[in-house]
């Protein structure tokens, strides 16, 4: 448990940095691929599809996630 | 000045642009909007308009419905010339063919890069800002409005294209061209500060509508809430199977979170399943909406904008035909185009409105200070 909500939040910081507007924008950008951030908290179960969704968005934002599979494949 | 206006409701061509250039007249235009009635010849008029503003980036769309400050016209060409205090440089980038190109946004964003010398994903969000106007009827506009605001963070706002509620063919219009099934994006390196307003007249009624089979690609829902997509509506809004389109302007669905709202209303019923006029995904959870009053809100939105920010130089309205419809409907037009009479404003009514991503009766807009 918790896993979800550690990558929507490595996502979102890495996506837009301290900035409100940016936060928000991402947010809202998330929203609209099917993730509702505010939805994801520590009690949020570490469901497969979920994680897998959150790292195509990922993917889609070019941003490697600390716990992305793909940088643990590249990194082993 | 920062901004000029005009518009035009002459029949002839050649008058209409002649009276639009005079009405610019020597102000040191860097960039030309413009959105025209598709009465005035879609083939014609973009050439027309950049012959008559030769070295100029322009860039335009047909509408279903104009504004211009203080007015909400039809059958007539509003335009907006941007000067040196707001443009400090911009590119206009089209995406020819909608359907069949899936890498296109790609390629904008990377020419963008190219001309300004910084990647499209390292671009200051507060120095540069987009718009993108986009074929109404290409079904296209979540794709486009996703993978923008996957490789930028810089903002686009914008709106579809329309034809004057024909839902046939409508038509983009960039340095002189005409596209069909296309997008035209602009990105302005801005040398003022520049902000969004996205406005609508709906509050959430707690009603939890959740989309348990869609066909996302045409923009169909065929279950709501486990039942049939007609039957899930007709039981949220109370309203009987026969007479269901009666709810469609008033009790939309919403993408709501505790931030915003972004709207997706229903366009018409076919058998026991319901076409959207956006795209709406399997499994989303949205709630249903309940209408208020479009000029109130939209006073109250840009009023609180202005407080906040200060008065803006020039709006870019991007205002959703539904809203039109039903602002013509309750004769309130007028009160509308007054919410902007002391405001330099072009914009249009679109068949689907931009900001971060593809909405419905909404209006989203562009403020330069």
């Amino acid at each position: 448990m918790g896993k979800a909500k550690k990558m929507i939040d490595e996502l979102i910081k890495k996506k837009a940095g301290d900035d409100a507007f940016q936060i928000y924008n991402t947010k809202m950008k998330l929203m609209f691929k099917g993730i509702i951030p505010e939805d994801i908290t520590e009690d949020t179960p570490d469901n497969e599809e979920l994680i897998n969704k959150i790292e195509d968005v990922a993917d889609q934002f070019n941003i490697t996630l600390s716990s992305s599979k793909k940088k643990q494949y590249h990194e082993s | 000045m920062k901004v000029k206006t005009a518009h035009s409701e002459k029949k002839d061509i050649e008058t209409l642009v002649s009276d639009i250039q005079n009405q610019i007249g020597t102000f040191d235009t860097r960039f030309l909007l413009f959105f025209a009635s598709p009465e005035i010849d879609p083939n014609t008029i973009s050439t027309e308009i950049q012959e008559s503003f030769p070295n100029v980036p322009t860039m335009g769309c047909s509408s279903s419905g104009e504004i211009i400050s203080g007015k909400m016209l039809d059958q007539s060409i509003v335009a907006m010339a941007f000067g040196p205090e707001i443009i400090s440089d911009c590119k206009i980038e089209i995406l020819p063919e909608l359907n069949t190109d899936n890498n296109q946004v790609d390629s904008a964003m990377e020419s963008f890069g190219n001309y300004f010398n910084t990647p499209a994903s390292e671009l200051s969000p507060k120095e540069y800002v987009g718009m993108m106007l986009i074929d109404g009827v290409s079904l296209q506009e979540e794709t486009v409005n996703d993978r923008v605001g996957d490789l930028t963070n810089v903002t686009f706002v914008g709106g579809s294209a329309g034809d004057d509620m024909a839902f046939k063919e409508t038509y983009v219009y960039a340095n002189g061209n005409t596209y069909t099934d296309a997008a035209a994006l602009v990105l302005i390196k801005s040398n003022t500060e520049f902000d969004f307003l996205k406005t609508q007249s709906f509050e959430s009624t707690g009603k939890d509508v959740t989309i348990t089979k869609a066909d996302e690609s045409n923009r169909k829902v065929l279950e709501i809430n486990n039942k049939p997509a007609v039957e899930g509506y007709s039981k949220l809004t109370g309203i009987p199977k026969n007479n269901l389109s009666r709810a469609f302007f008033t009790s939309p669905v919403g993408l709501v979170s505790k931030e915003d709202m972004f709207v997706r209303s229903p366009q018409r019923t076919e058998g026991e399943d319901i076409y959207f006029y956006c795209s709406i995904k399997e499994g989303m959870n949205l709630k249903l909406l309940e209408s208020g009053d479009i000029v109130e809100y939209t006073k109250r939105d840009l009023n609180r904008k202005i407080e906040e920010k200060g008065y803006p130089s020039a709006i870019i309205n991007f205002n959703c035909i539904l809203r039109t419809l039903e602002l013509k409907d309750k004769n309130q037009t007028e009160d509308y185009g007054n919410i902007f009479t002391e405001i330099p404003t072009v914009g249009f009514s679109t068949y689907g409105e931009s900001f971060i991503g593809h909405m419905n009766q909404t209006a989203t807009m562009l403020l330069f200070r």
